[in-house]
């Protein structure tokens, strides 16, 4: 069928547990995406990784049926896990929250080898790294 | 991350695609959590982040009431009852209502495959549909890229037969077999997994109708396969071109020997029924 696309939505989700409250119901409701459908697909999808938090991309098309895909979780999340927070520092450059090492960040970028659009283990390294030190993680060796 | 974070609660963007615009939002429940100050903090948190980017970007924050309602149904009034000429009505199944004398009625819950019959190319393929049937006489239908199924649907209950019905996507075909049995049509409907691709230019049974509402550069590429599956007598409707595109598939068409026979354009969109040019005496 011809298809038109008119928006992309984003959403972090945990794994199995989608549910039209928000920020999933008015999210998808705005647009007309069948919140129910996508909620039991999505459900089914990722039953398997309970306890991780997935973020999904809906593709929503002229006559508001929709497609979506589901992607690895977010490196924030996975090194908020490694260091062992709940969250990431408001002064990134002035005050560090935690610590990660080389290994748990090598960890993050096998996890992510799906999406990370890196050519090699050592750049994936450094993207996560990036992200870690905007959170005010160091990495040590 | 940083309006999660901020918040500690959920957020959600919209990008569209045409604007290329994004909007990132988050719901929360209290009013009292947006002060001045807190939108302050979010502002700094966020130029932190983001360092130069969040200049680039122009990034504006705004806060608006949402009323809280029953989220699960909230998507159903973007749908409505559609109406195909005198004949065809086609419902969701959350609106009950009675088909006129003389209508037949298909119930079809939108959802993950294209085909609502919201979209112009869709709902010019099923004008065709009831336009192009004889009643009382025996014609065949062949739906290439069958998305919801909707228009193989739309065949059967309105007397065609038998209908194939195909797509090279299997959550389409899950999708349609779903619509099938819905609609009590699964022993009259069952589309399968198939290719444009795959048709062969000598193919055991020709159409009397044949639908492919797919792409412009796919029905010109395989004009010669879809047009070896009309019959003699038959009709081809061709749609999802845009209007730019279509002086191009008619070409096609035309090297095929299938000439215009009707057309129609809705905003960017432009449909065409094919059929067979005869050939002087």
């Amino acid at each position: 069928m011809a298809k038109k696309i008119t928006g992309q939505i984003k959403l972090q989700i945990p794994a199995g547990q989608a549910n039209p409250a928000p920020p999933v119901g008015p999210a998808l409701g705005q647009h007309g995406v069948n919140i129910m459908g996508f909620c039991k697909e999505f459900n089914a999808k990722t039953k398997e990784q309970a306890g991780l938090v997935i973020p999904v991309v809906i593709t929503v098309y002229q006559d508001k049926s929709f497609t979506f895909i589901t992607k690895s979780p977010p490196a924030s999340i996975l090194l908020k896990k490694a260091a062992g927070i709940t969250a990431g520092s408001k002064q990134p450059n002035k005050e560090k929250v935690g610590k990660v090492t080389r290994k748990q960040v090598l960890e993050i970028v096998k996890a992510k080898t799906k999406d990370l659009n890196s050519i090699s283990d050592e750049a994936g390294i450094r993207v996560i790294a990036g992200t870690a030190r905007s959170m005010g993680i160091e990495v040590a060796d | 991350m940083v309006l999660s974070e901020f918040f500690k609660q959920g957020v959600a963007s919209y990008t569209h695609i045409e604007t290329a615009r994004t909007r990132v939002s988050v719901w929360l429940p209290d009013r009292r959590q947006i002060t001045a100050a807190a939108l302050q903090d979010l502002k700094t948190s966020i130029q932190t982040r983001a360092g130069r980017a969040a200049k680039l970007l122009r990034a504006r924050i705004s806060v608006s009431r949402v009323r809280d309602e029953d989220w699960a149904e909230s998507w159903k009034r973007h749908f409505k009852v559609l109406e195909i000429g005198s004949k065809l009505l086609i419902s969701p199944p959350w609106i009950r209502r009675r088909p006129k004398p003389g209508q037949t009625m298909l119930v079809l819950n939108p959802g993950l495959s294209f085909g609502t019959g919201q979209h112009p190319t869709t709902a010019f393929c099923l004008e065709q549909i009831v336009r192009r049937r004889a009643l009382g006489s025996s014609q065949s239908f062949l739906d290439i890229g069958t998305g919801s199924g909707i228009l193989a649907l739309a065949a059967a209950r309105l007397g065609y037969g038998p209908v194939v019905a195909f797509d090279f996507d299997p959550d389409a075909i899950r999708c349609a077999r779903a619509n099938a049995q819905a609609n009590k049509l699964s022993r009259v409907v069952r589309p399968v997994l198939g290719d444009v691709r795959q048709l062969s230019l000598s193919p055991g049974r020709r159409y009397s109708l044949v639908c492919a509402n797919l792409i412009s550069d796919l029905l010109i590429a395989k004009i010669d396969l879809i047009s070896a599956q009309v019959a003699p007598d038959g009709v081809l409707v061709l749609a999802g071109i845009l209007r730019r595109e279509f002086d191009t598939v008619v070409a096609a068409c035309e090297a095929q020997r299938l000439k215009r026979v009707a057309c129609r354009s809705v905003g960017e969109w432009r449909s065409g029924t094919f059929a067979w040019a005869r050939l002087s005496p």
